[in-house]
């Protein structure tokens, strides 16, 4: 038999009924002691106060609210928004392509003011250099908007697929 | 097991009412996590929208090592402490010392017309609750009002089981010491 007090641990455990082998012992001794039977009686009342509680109702309606925001509205993104990534880098690296190799700027600037043979002359000759490179480079700024298309295309299609088999599993 | 991966799934798949049925489901564990951790009345609703928003968008993620109930409610848990901590609360602001007893703590921040409005020992202890420091509310509600096991506790927590049941006692001590330092044991 238990002869000394119990704990407030021991109070709590023998109100919640885990003390496991400790628990009968705990009962003789409950038996004795009115103060520890105050105690286990206070941790009980306390225990069904805090099982009881209540004031964490969300409103009517808040489920549909929450499921009205996520709409599906892009699918590629939902594996980490690498697609995206890719397409934006790819897109990207060919914008670069396009206006990073601008030496005809420089050579357009520096004949003009450096050019011996006049403003116009030095003006003619840059604009023809411009001229014989700017239709391919302009040929490429169609690219980084053709890779944008297709990633948004693809999305559309995968998003018919995921709602046909939503579909098919809800039914 | 089964059932929860089909919900999963048309959730994943893009269905509305999939994720309806899932935060009906699981609004009340989330609704106990938020509301026991945020002080701000106006801002609870909000974050626990957040969180079903977060939930939806790393649901691919969850690779079912855990029960689906624990991982809600550890988003839960994460998302309260990112709100505290932008909004700088302490999160131990009431917690006592090593060397301070809780019994010197009993009896702190009694507020009288607080008193008046409590008229049952739901309310009573609500307001207790309300003072005690945010772990502390978080697990004794896992722990009371949610049946969770100390170890899953502890998962959502990032806590070990032990200091988990330690935590646990001692709230409820210090629950006990402030209820009795306000009012005669036959009140409750």
């Amino acid at each position: 038999m238990k002869s000394e007090h119990l704990t407030h641990e021991e109070a709590q455990g023998y109100a919640e009924n885990v003390l496991g082998p400790r628990q009968e012992s705990a009962a003789a001794h409950l038996e004795t002691c009115g103060n520890c039977r105050a105690l286990v009686r206070q941790y009980e009342l306390l225990f069904r106060g805090l099982k009881d509680e209540t004031g964490f109702e969300l409103p009517a309606g808040f489920a549909g609210s929450v499921a009205a925001k996520v709409a599906p509205q892009r699918t590629l993104s939902r594996y980490g928004g690498l697609i995206w990534s890719l397409a934006g880098s790819a897109a990207a690296v060919c914008l670069v392509y396009c206006f990073i190799d601008m030496w005809w700027l420089g050579e357009l600037v520096s004949s003009i003011l450096f050019g011996a043979g006049g403003m116009a002359d030095s003006v003619a000759s840059a604009l023809q250099a411009v001229d014989a490179r700017l239709p391919i480079r302009s040929g490429l700024l169609v690219v980084p908007v053709l890779i944008l298309l297709v990633v948004t295309a693809l999305d559309r299609i995968i998003l018919g697929i995921r709602h046909s088999k939503a579909m098919f599993l809800a039914l | 097991m089964a059932a929860r991966r089909t919900q999963i799934d048309r959730i994943l798949a893009g269905d509305g009412k999939a994720f309806e049925e899932f935060v009906a489901q699981y609004q009340r564990l989330v609704s106990h996590v938020v509301f026991r951790m945020i002080d701000n009345r106006a801002d609870r609703e909000d974050v626990c929208q957040d969180v079903f928003l977060k939930i939806h968008g790393s649901l691919s993620g969850f690779r079912f090592e855990s029960k689906l109930s624990t991982w809600v409610a550890r988003v839960a848990y994460n998302k309260c402490l990112n709100y505290i901590e932008k909004k700088k609360l302490p999160l131990f602001e009431d917690l006592c010392g090593e060397d301070e007893s809780i019994d010197s703590v009993a009896g702190e921040q009694v507020q009288p017309d607080a008193l008046v409005e409590q008229k049952d020992l739901s309310n009573r202890l609500r307001c207790e609750i309300d003072n005690l420091p945010v772990p502390f509310r978080a697990i004794l509600t896992l722990y009371h009002l949610d049946e969770m096991s100390y170890r899953e506790i502890g998962r959502i927590m990032e806590m070990p089981e032990g200091t988990v049941k330690s935590y646990l006692h001692r709230a409820r001590r210090l629950l006990r010491e402030r209820l009795l330092a306000k009012y005669q044991p036959e009140e409750l």
